[in-house]
Order: C-alpha cells, then structure tokens, then sequence
C-alpha cells in the first residue's frame, strides 16, 4: 500500500476517532444527567408520598380505555378483567377487534354477556367502517366491542377515539396488563397543572412477576435471560431518558402501550397516523407540532408511577422483529415531522429531544456499526492500540452498567418492589452482558430494519403470546 | 480535561448514585422500623392521656408539653399520624375528644411548620384536615397561617392548606382562600376546588350566601367552578341561578353551569329559557342547545317531547345525541317515537336506536345481577 493511501487513511482514522470521542462524550453526558435526574426525581417522589404531598382524594376525570386487539384470543378476556379490577370509578373500556381472524370478538361476548347494539360512530378521524357493536352493562364499568375491518393498530386506536364518550382516553396494548392504581395515578398530572394534552405511563416487562387484580404479589427478574436483559434496559430508558425530557417538556416518545391524552387535541392534530409503524410516537410528535404551530400552549407529562406491565419477547426472533418495527417506525416519525429539526421555534424539543433521537437513537446503529467497521480496518492496517481499545472499552461498558444498575435499583426502592439476592447478582452479570452483547446485536438488527420494510406496512407486530394469568 | 478522566468522573458519581440508593433501601427500611416504634412509644403516652378523657378530666398540661416539643420534628409528626390512625379505629370517639383537647399544640406549631420546606410543612395541615383537629374552633392565627401556605406555588401545599381550610368550617377563612387563589392566579384545577369545597365542614348555606354576596367579584373561571360546587352542594340556589340564567349577556360559560344546575334541580321558571336555548339553536353556540337538551329529561310534557323529537333533526352530533338520550330518559316507547324510526331522517332514527338498545342492555345487565 502505498504511503500517499496510508496517509489519506490515517487521517480518515484520526477523523473518525475525533467524532467518535464527541459522540460517545456527548451519550455519557446525556445519560448520566438523565440518571442522576431520574433517580433523585423518583427519591423525591417518594419522600413526597411519605409526606402527603398526593392527591389524595377521589377526584374522578372521566377516561376511555381503547384496546386495539389483533388475534388476542389468548389474552384479551384476562386483560379486560384486569382493566375492571383497576381502583377507579369514572372510566369505560372499548376493546376494538381489528377483523381479526381468529375468535377474538367472540371469547370476549361470551366472558361478559355482551349485548348486541346498532351504536352509529361518529367518524372524526379516519378508519375502516365498523362491523358490528357489542356492549356489556353488567360490568362495573361499560364494555364496548367493535368490529371493524383490518385496517393495522393505528386504525382500530382512532376507532376506539371515534366511539369513546369521555374526554380523555388511554390507549394500550391487549396482552398487558395495568397495575390497580395505574388509571389514578396517570390522570394526576391532569389535575396537577393545566394545559395537559398527554401523559405518557411507565411500561415494565412482566415476565416472571406474579400480579393478582393488578397487583404485584410477586418480583422476580424473568428466568429466561433475554427477557432479563430487557427489564434492565426499560428501566434505564424509562427512567434515563424520559423522565429528563419531561423535566422541559420534551417528552416525544409515549409507549403505545400505556399513554393518556385528551381527546379533542389529538382529534384536531389528526388522531393517529394509519400510515406509519411507530404511530404512539408519531402522534406525540405531531402533538408537539400542533400545538407549537398553533401557539397553543400545551404539557406533555409523563407519569413514573403508572405502571403498566407488558410481556417482553422472549425469543431473540421476536425481540428482533419488535425492534425493527420500533425502528421504522422512528424513523418514519422523524422524517414526517422534520420541519421541527434545528428550529427555534420548538425550543427544548428541537435543540434537544429532537437532536437526541435523531443522533442517538436513529443514527446510533448505522454509526455503531460503522465503528465496529473501522476497527476492523484499523486492526487489519496494524493502526490501533489494542489495549487501550480494549481498556476503553471496558470502562464504557462499565459506565453503561453501572448506569443501568442504577437505574435498576432506583426503580426497586422507590416503588417498594422486594427482590432476591439472587435476583440482585442476576441483575450485575446481566446488565454488563446486555451493554457488550445485546446492545450491539440491537444496533445490526436496527440498522437492518429499512429491509424489506414496504411488505410489513400497517401489519401488525406479532410477538409469541402467552395466556396472562391473573388469578 | 481527557475523555477518561470524565468518564471515570461520571463512573464515580453513578457509583455513589448505586450506593446511595442501596442506602435509601436500608434508610427507609430503618426509618420505617423507627417510626413503628416512636408510633408504640407515642401510643402509650397518649393513652394514659385517653383514660383521662374518657373520664370527662383534661388532658395533663405535662402531657400538652411533651406533644408541643415531640411534634416540632415531622418524624414524630408521622409517628403521631401512625398512632391516631390506629386509635381512631378501635376507639374513634375519645380520639376525636383527645384532638380537640390537644388542639392548641397545634396551633402552637403551626407557625414553626410553616417555615419548613414546602415538603414538609405539605404535612401539617394534612395531619390538621385528616383528623379534623381544628373543626368548628377557628383559630385567626392559624388561618392566617393556612391562608399563606394557599399562596404557595406549591400544589400540594396549597391542597392541604385549603383542605385544612375546608376541615376547620370557617366561612370567612374559605372566602378569602377563594380570593387568593383567584387574585394569584396560580393554577388550581377547578375539580380539586368545587370537589374540595364539599368538604367544608361548617354551614354550607352560610358559605354558599357569603359566595353569592361576593359572587360578581370573582373571576369568570372561580365563577364556574363556583357554581358547579353548588351545584353538587344543594338545590337551595335557584333564584340567583336563575337570573344569571336569563341575563342574555352573561357569560356563556356560567350559563352551561346553571342549564346544568336546573337538569339536575328542574324551576318552572328555568323551562321556558331552557326550551329557548333548543329552539333558537342556530342563533348561540351548539353547547347551549346540547347541554339544555339534556336538562330537558328533567322536564316532563308535551312540548318537551316535542323539542328534542326536533332536536334529532340537528346538525351537531353531540345535540343529537344528548336529545335522544332525554327521550330515552323520559321513558318514551316504540309507539310514541314512531314518527322518528319511520320518518326520513336516518340520523335521527340511528341515534334514538342506540339510546333503546342501550336501555334495554342496561336493564338485561339489572336483571342479571
């Protein structure tokens, strides 16, 4: 080779070394903020419940939970009894059956003596016509079924909107379950401050946890490892990122499966986006975007203490499936809503939340991957320090354990949750694993999501269900 | 400074973020186990002080002290709240008797309270409110107290105070709550405050008079929220209602709240404004027509049939829906409605449909449990 080419070569190394010591400098930064937030909010909180500083009273706002269910036979009877144990009063549950094609409709007429109803929907968003109407009024809140035509989770959520009665509405997945005081506790920011257009839940892998009438009777970290590695990794994204971007307001992600938002707003901004994969995040941002452009003001809150349980994949299959889907679907938001890149006129959110998932979280495997790529080229052309390769590698695999255990047992003792010893050194051998192995199998498996992504358009994501049991 | 000695740095302060919160999980573990233990501690102390009570005798001035020096730290506070609560169960009236006897500890600590943080002074009046400390004994040096903390920027702050507030049964004490938080300005939703008014624990009526003596002094928003406490309260207030009902340039706001106040407590007066407000449903906002629509279950005859068969016909969902739920609620059949399953608008026999299938589904869910 000649020197003119390892010239030219040294200085693309030297180059990327620069903005790689940017980038991963600016990601510890980004994420021991949010944990030192995170965690001293969540201490807070709980000193504040120590303290009374609650509401504590029934001060009731109406709600409409919307589930969207696909083929949820296995689950959707267990998961409507879980939401009618939940410890509040003023609420209403419409399951919206998405022509699914196995007995979903009918396990569900049958568990609660439903009623046929000739209901008239009115159709302020768009979505596939309605079939039939189902309702039970022996529930100690009403029931609604609807069957519609297929039309993907996006379509069967703005038919749940079209149908509900109340001003607010919760959206959630069919397999998971709310904690008993969920519903109380993730209307509280409502009542707290004005202006609350949406509140976004707190999602934990349920894996393993044994619940009775939406109450943990139970928790353990799951047996199968995979799933384990994915409680710690929601426990840092729920607590790292989410809880520092509500702290201005910057909140753009809300889980699709836990999140409350007021009605009319997300009517007037278009309801949800039929069209792309990531529609819980697309419509947070085009909330953003409404209000902002419409000088309105307007809270995105989220809620740590609403808990909403859901079940991990277990099977690297379906994990990789989950993520893909969760890729697109950013990528799809982010790009539809681009206007709100660098500019000023969306604050906090543009400089900041924006800047950070396009960085950090859109680009993060395409540029990992890229990393691990011109390792290989400096370690072919003899132009990288081993040991010093490897040494920072391991304080940044430290750092990022530490920043997940952190996160972990932050969320433990705040909540009140009991765990093992075993549980515990489970939670320090895997959180190393899961930022040296898993993260980077995470990173390939993203970076490959653009394949083929035209065919899986408005299809479900299907992950291997089991029958939740809550008995 | 190079990149490792930063990371190392961030490495460290996680490190101490670990140990902290595996701290927190013994801190609080111990905190808890002492709490039960000033709880015994306190319960014995204050048992003595029950037999005393329950034979008609005060409470031992020895007994006032060791409250008003014990109570100036919260975790005795906590560790009192904890023993009340026990006691309150197995005996809830000497426990009542024993708390006003106490009461003027705390209205001796009340100053020292309100000078701790926000947080911890959130506390105080909780602990005056849960276990109505104060009731029907006014105290102006307290209230002024309260009155400070509803100025907080602090929601929980000011929630406990005015419930506090609300527990003592002050009229005037309320008032000028009501008048802070308008003047201030501070965002206080309006159901925590007409939900919390319910709870004043002195002379509604006197409250509900003083509210209307002072009523145009308020802010449009306090107004409402006004009204829909009275609303909950009594059905004693249909003549201001009623004029501010018939004032054509009152705020329309004000006027939901009062077509609401005569659904749920029917005048004859309020009908023909009611039926106005339907019949003249292009010239004013759709909510009038939709919220009166619904007063009208309450008015049975004729010529409120016949409105909300008309109603059917409109425009807005939301005023067809809420005529054809009256109907259903003045318990009309088949037979009589007839003319709307029959007749060419498919709106309107669609919506009556709904409301009968729900009635019957309601009455088959009656029947089965």
């Amino acid at each position: 080779m000649t020197d003119g080419i390892m010239d030219a070569i040294k200085v693309f190394l030297d180059g990327v070394g620069i903005f790689f010591v940017i980038y991963l400098v600016g990601y510890s930064t980004f994420l021991f903020l949010s944990v030192v937030v995170g965690s001293s909010t969540l201490y807070r909180k709980k000193q504040q419940e120590r303290m009374k500083n609650t509401l504590m009273q029934d001060y009731y706002i109406p709600v409409t939970i919307v589930v969207p269910a696909y083929n949820e036979e296995v689950t959707v009877v267990e998961t409507v009894k879980s939401l009618l144990a939940l410890d509040y009063r003023l609420y209403e549950i419409i399951v919206v059956d998405d022509g699914s094609k196995d007995n979903t409709s009918k396990v569900l007429i049958d568990a609660f003596q439903m009623q046929f109803i000739r209901r008239p929907i009115r159709y302020q968003l768009q979505c596939q016509p309605v079939e039939f109407v189902y309702e039970s009024m022996t529930q100690k809140v009403p029931v609604t079924l609807i069957r519609k035509k297929n039309g993907g989770k996006a379509d069967a959520l703005n038919m749940g909107i079209n149908a509900s009665n109340y001003p607010y509405f919760i959206c959630m997945d069919a397999d998971s379950v709310l904690q008993y005081d969920s519903l109380s506790k993730i209307v509280r920011p409502v009542l707290e401050q004005g202006n609350v257009v949406a509140v976004g839940g707190t999602v934990r892998p349920s894996n393993n946890v044994e619940l009775k009438k939406g109450r943990v009777i139970k928790y353990r970290l799951p047996k199968n490892l995979l799933a384990c590695m994915q409680v710690l990794e929601y426990d840092r994204s729920f607590l790292a990122s989410r809880i520092l971007f509500d702290k201005f307001n910057g909140s753009l992600i809300i889980s699709g499966a836990f999140g409350l938002f007021r009605k009319d707003v997300v009517i007037c901004a278009g309801g949800y986006d039929r069209t792309t994969m990531g529609e819980d995040m697309e419509l947070v941002v085009k909330l953003h975007e409404y209000c902002v452009m419409n000088d309105m003001p307007y809270v995105i809150r989220y809620a740590t203490d609403a808990i909403c349980w859901t079940q991990a994949p277990e099977r690297l299959g379906d994990l990789c499936k989950q993520r893909k889907r969760w890729h697109l679907g950013l990528f799809q938001s982010m790009w539809r809503h681009r206007r709100m890149f660098t500019n000023p006129k969306f604050g906090a959110v543009s400089l900041i939340s924006y800047t950070y998932f396009l960085f950090y979280e859109l680009l993060s495997p395409f540029i990992e991957v890229f990393g691990v790529l011109t390792m290989i080229l400096a370690y072919w052309l003899k132009l990288i320090n081993i040991p010093f390769m490897l040494l920072f590698f391991l304080i940044y695999a430290l750092f990022g354990s530490i920043l997940s255990l952190t996160a972990f047992f932050a969320r433990i003792h705040t909540i009140d949750l009991k765990i093992t010893a075993r549980d515990v050194m489970k939670a320090v051998f895997l959180c190393f694993f899961e930022i040296t192995f898993l993260r980077f199998v995470m990173a390939f498996v993203r970076s490959t999501a653009f394949i083929g992504y035209k065919k899986k358009k408005l299809q479900w994501g299907r992950i291997e269900r089991k029958k939740i049991d809550l008995s | 400074m190079n990149v490792e000695t930063l990371i190392f740095a961030y490495l460290s302060i996680c490190v101490s973020m670990i140990l902290f919160n595996i701290a927190c999980i013994f801190v609080f573990e111990a905190k808890d186990r002492q709490l039960q233990k000033r709880s015994r501690k306190m319960e014995h102390a204050v048992e003595e002080q029950f037999y005393q009570v329950e034979k008609g005798e005060p409470v031992s001035n020895s007994h006032t002290d060791y409250l008003s020096w014990k109570l100036r730290k919260i975790s005795h506070l906590m560790a009192f709240d904890e023993t009340m609560e026990r006691l309150r169960q197995v005996n809830p009236d000497v426990t009542d008797t024993y708390l006003k006897e106490v009461c003027s500890v705390f209205i001796y600590l009340m100053e020292s309270y309100s000078k701790k943080s926000e947080l911890k002074a959130a506390y105080f009046p909780y602990i005056i409110y849960k276990y109505g400390i104060m009731r029907n004994n006014s105290e102006t040096s307290m209230n002024r107290q309260l009155l400070d903390m509803v100025r907080s920027q602090n929601l929980y702050c000011r929630e406990n105070a005015l419930k506090a507030l609300y527990s003592i049964g002050d009229v005037d004490a309320v008032m000028e709550a009501l008048h802070i938080l308008d003047r201030e300005e501070v965002y206080h939703n309006p159901k925590l405050l007409s939900d919390g008014l319910l709870l004043f624990a002195g002379s509604h009526s006197r409250l509900c008079e003083q509210i209307w003596d002072k009523f145009d002094s308020f802010s449009v928003d306090m107004r409402v929220t006004l009204l829909n406490y009275m609303r909950f309260q009594s059905g004693e207030h249909g003549v201001p209602m009623l004029r501010l009902l018939s004032d054509k340039k009152q705020n329309a706001e004000i006027q939901y709240a009062c077509i609401r106040y005569f659904g749920k407590y029917p005048a004859p007066e309020a009908y023909p404004i009611l039926l106005d407000f339907v019949e003249h449903e292009q010239e004013r906002s759709w909510e009038y027509a939709a919220i009166a629509a619904t007063a009208l279950a309450s008015y049975q005859g004729e010529k409120t049939v016949q409105v909300l068969k008309r109603l059917l016909s409109s425009r807005n969902w939301y005023v067809r829906l809420n005529a054809a739920k009256s109907l259903e609620d003045l318990g009309l059949g088949y037979v009589e409605l007839i003319d709307i399953f029959e007749g060419g608008d498919r709106y309107a026999s669609e919506i009556l449909r709904y409301c009968m299938d729900m009635k019957k589904a309601r009455e088959k869910g009656v029947n089965q449990t």
